[in-house]
């Protein structure tokens, strides 16, 4: 069964993953976003979990529009911030929480937190 | 020249080359692909991407008319020859730019990005110029990359139609129309050809745009605002700012665009998120994840051609494996309702598409009476919650089963437990926090509380929850910074959010849901009282 992961998906869980780091960091680039995903969606994908990683302007509006109070989304600089006030624990809450043991392992793989300079 | 009579325009002038082409299998295949999902609630909404492709070419050819007034006045260093062709190509993408569209239209457009994992590349390959394929795979691809129907869409044309194309070049134009892939050059050219490319594909108001709007208002009988089409199109125009080149409207044509924007607004708020059509797209698109799961290769490009591909099907019949092999062409609706129906009978959920006797009804009825049970006796901070524990909740149980299941029963509710202790004993070998693993014991409180609920009305511990985006207007876009009014008495352009006195949305939660239910005879349900179990759930101390 395939499960459609989101822009919104990977800036949560990545941002999460900065955060909880011993060098908290609250902003990912778009490039990291990339890299982050193509990791989560091949270990999804090797444990015959199938996975596709959309990402669309409509994608993109829809996290504008549904999750403003969250990320700041910045087109110049092509990163994506956690707003001033959110913390990793209202991420978990959010977005964190609708994963399963099996997605919650492929975002936190060593591979895919080594893309984010997760040691 | 072929003239089609038409409800919204009167007649439709197709000329010979578009006849060709609308008289092929391909584009022939769009009268199988209903423009909405609306039709569970608004029976006469039959229309379908065939009309909608003409639809749209009919005022592409306006608009882009109307635009080339511009070019009298000054050539922007375009050739008379070199502006036929671009005029050609945009009239082209204008009747094309949906012939990729899924089955279902934008329900199943997210299987093409499962079954076609390398959709850009497929793309890239057929359009075959350096400088788009640097466009497609930039960084910020991530962020304004196109629909999956519109790659497809361009990549089905492209193949089906090359006479079309005299070089990469003519190709590259026409697939940046479909997709919304802009030049963004300093080049003034190709600034032009940018706002060009905008007339069909916008994020604030375009001919795609505007043709639903009306269309879709029109065969459902929703017809609440004025749309003066002419007064639009003949405000379409250039206008040079700060060494830049915009797509922009003369002030005639702002009231139009409001009205545009308002009729949208009110086909989101009012249509878009009435409860039957969520609850029906969520069916459908259960139906569809079955299908894609048991039939490999139904949503690849192949399946979209005339030629058509093997498709190889195993699923469970009575406890065993069935493999069998199908040849499948022209996907469209019928082929997907003809498989839901005949191999997924026993699939109570799919069930529901085919028979309303059998189908849930939601608990509250709409945004409103949702706002009503809950907005103002919870917090802006408790009502957040609750929108999100619900929201993730929907999405964890599609995960949970063997098979597609979005069902809160009995069944899940083992699962959901299951799920803890794994958690845990991940948790323990230090593979996950313990925040992380707290996370569960939310969606089994709640499922909890669903049990309790139906025990307490009397009705069987069967839910479905819907998450549905609250209403935002279009009117607080972002992209509202970029859409120019040109006002040439003054001489002088301005953004419509500094001009337009409209009323702006309040920034507010952006998601609600819906919690869908069986009837059971005799059995009236005390919605207050099931929103008072729910809120009071999000005070109990764990």
């Amino acid at each position: 069964m395939c499960k459609f992961i989101g822009i919104e998906d990977l800036a949560a869980n990545a941002l999460i993953e900065l955060l909880d780091a011993s060098a908290p960091m609250r902003k990912v680039t778009f490039r990291q976003l990339i890299d982050y995903g193509n990791v989560v969606i091949k270990i999804l994908n090797d444990e015959s979990l199938s996975a596709v990683a959309i990402y669309s302007k409509d994608r993109t509006e829809s996290l504008i529009r549904n999750y403003s109070d969250f990320f700041d989304v910045n087109f110049d600089e092509e990163t994506i911030s956690l707003c001033e006030g959110k913390t990793a624990e209202d991420l978990r809450i959010h977005f964190r929480s609708m994963l399963t043991i099996d997605w919650l392992l492929a975002f936190r793989n060593k591979l895919a937190l080594k893309v984010l300079g997760i040691k | 020249m072929k003239r089609i009579k038409d409800p919204i325009y009167g007649y439709i002038e197709i000329d010979d080359d578009a006849v060709k082409i609308i008289d092929t299998a391909s584009f022939q295949r769009l009268r199988n692909i209903v423009q909405t999902s609306y039709v569970s609630l608004y029976p006469a909404s039959h229309h379908n991407r065939f009309i909608h492709s003409l639809g749209v070419y009919h005022l592409g050819k306006k608009a882009i008319r109307t635009l080339l007034r511009s070019f009298k006045c000054k050539p922007y260093g375009f050739t008379d020859d070199e502006l036929n062709k671009y005029v050609r190509l945009f009239e082209f993408a204008c009747l094309l730019h949906d012939v990729g569209h899924a089955p279902f239209s934008h329900t199943g457009e997210n299987f093409y990005f499962q079954a076609n994992s390398n959709l850009k590349e497929l793309l890239c390959d057929c359009v075959k110029d350096k400088a788009f394929e640097e466009t497609v795979f930039a960084k910020n691809s991530i962020v304004k990359q196109a629909a999956a129907h519109e790659m497809m869409s361009a990549i089905v044309a492209i193949n089906t139609f090359p006479r079309i194309f005299r070089n990469k070049k003519d190709k590259e134009f026409f697939a940046r129309c479909i997709t919304g892939y802009l030049y963004n050059s300093v080049d003034k050219k190709y600034k032009i050809l940018d706002c060009i490319i905008q007339l069909l594909n916008s994020s604030i108001i375009d001919m795609d745009r505007l043709d639903y709007v009306i269309r879709d208002a029109q065969t459902i009988g929703f017809n609440n605002v004025a749309i003066d089409i002419e007064r639009l199109i003949s405000g379409i125009c250039i206008i040079e700012r700060d060494n830049n080149i915009l797509l922009g409207y003369d002030k005639s044509a702002l009231s139009v665009i409001e009205n545009v924007i308002f009729a949208h607004d009110s086909e989101k708020k009012w249509i878009q998120n009435h409860p039957t059509i969520l609850y029906e797209h969520n069916i459908l698109q259960h139906g569809m994840r079955c299908i894609n799961r048991d039939y490999s290769k139904l949503f690849t490009y192949q399946a979209l051609t005339q030629e058509g591909i093997a498709v190889e099907i195993k699923r469970e019949l009575d406890g065993t494996i069935v493999n069998d092999n199908r040849h499948i062409a022209l996907v469209a609706d019928n082929d997907i309702t003809y498989i839901m129906k005949y191999d997924y009978s026993d699939d109570l959920l799919i069930g529901e598409y085919f028979s309303r006797e059998k189908r849930r009804h939601p608990i509250w009825k709409s945004e409103a009476e949702y706002r009503a049970l809950f907005d103002s006796d919870l917090g802006e901070e408790k009502l957040a919650l609750l929108e999100s524990s619900f929201s993730s909740l929907e999405k964890f149980i599609e995960d949970l089963h063997v098979f597609p299941c979005p069902i809160i029963n009995n069944e899940t509710l083992a699962l959901v437990e299951q799920q803890e202790k794994e958690f845990k004993e991940k948790e323990k070998l230090g593979l996950i926090s313990d925040k992380d693993s707290k996370l569960v014991s939310n969606h089994l409180k709640w499922i909890r509380l669903l049990q309790n609920i139906a025990n307490e009305n009397g009705i069987p511990f069967n839910f479905v929850i819907v998450t549905a985006n609250k209403f935002q207007s279009g009117f607080i876009k972002p992209d509202l910074d970029k859409l120019y009014i040109d006002f040439p008495n003054l001489g002088l352009s301005r953004p419509i959010k500094k001009v337009s006195t409209i009323l702006t949305a309040s920034k507010d939660r952006e998601q609600f849901f819906y919690l869908f239910c069986y009837a059971k005879e005799g059995v009236k349900l005390n919605r207050v009282k099931i929103a008072d179990m729910i809120k009071a759930e999000l005070f109990t101390t764990d």
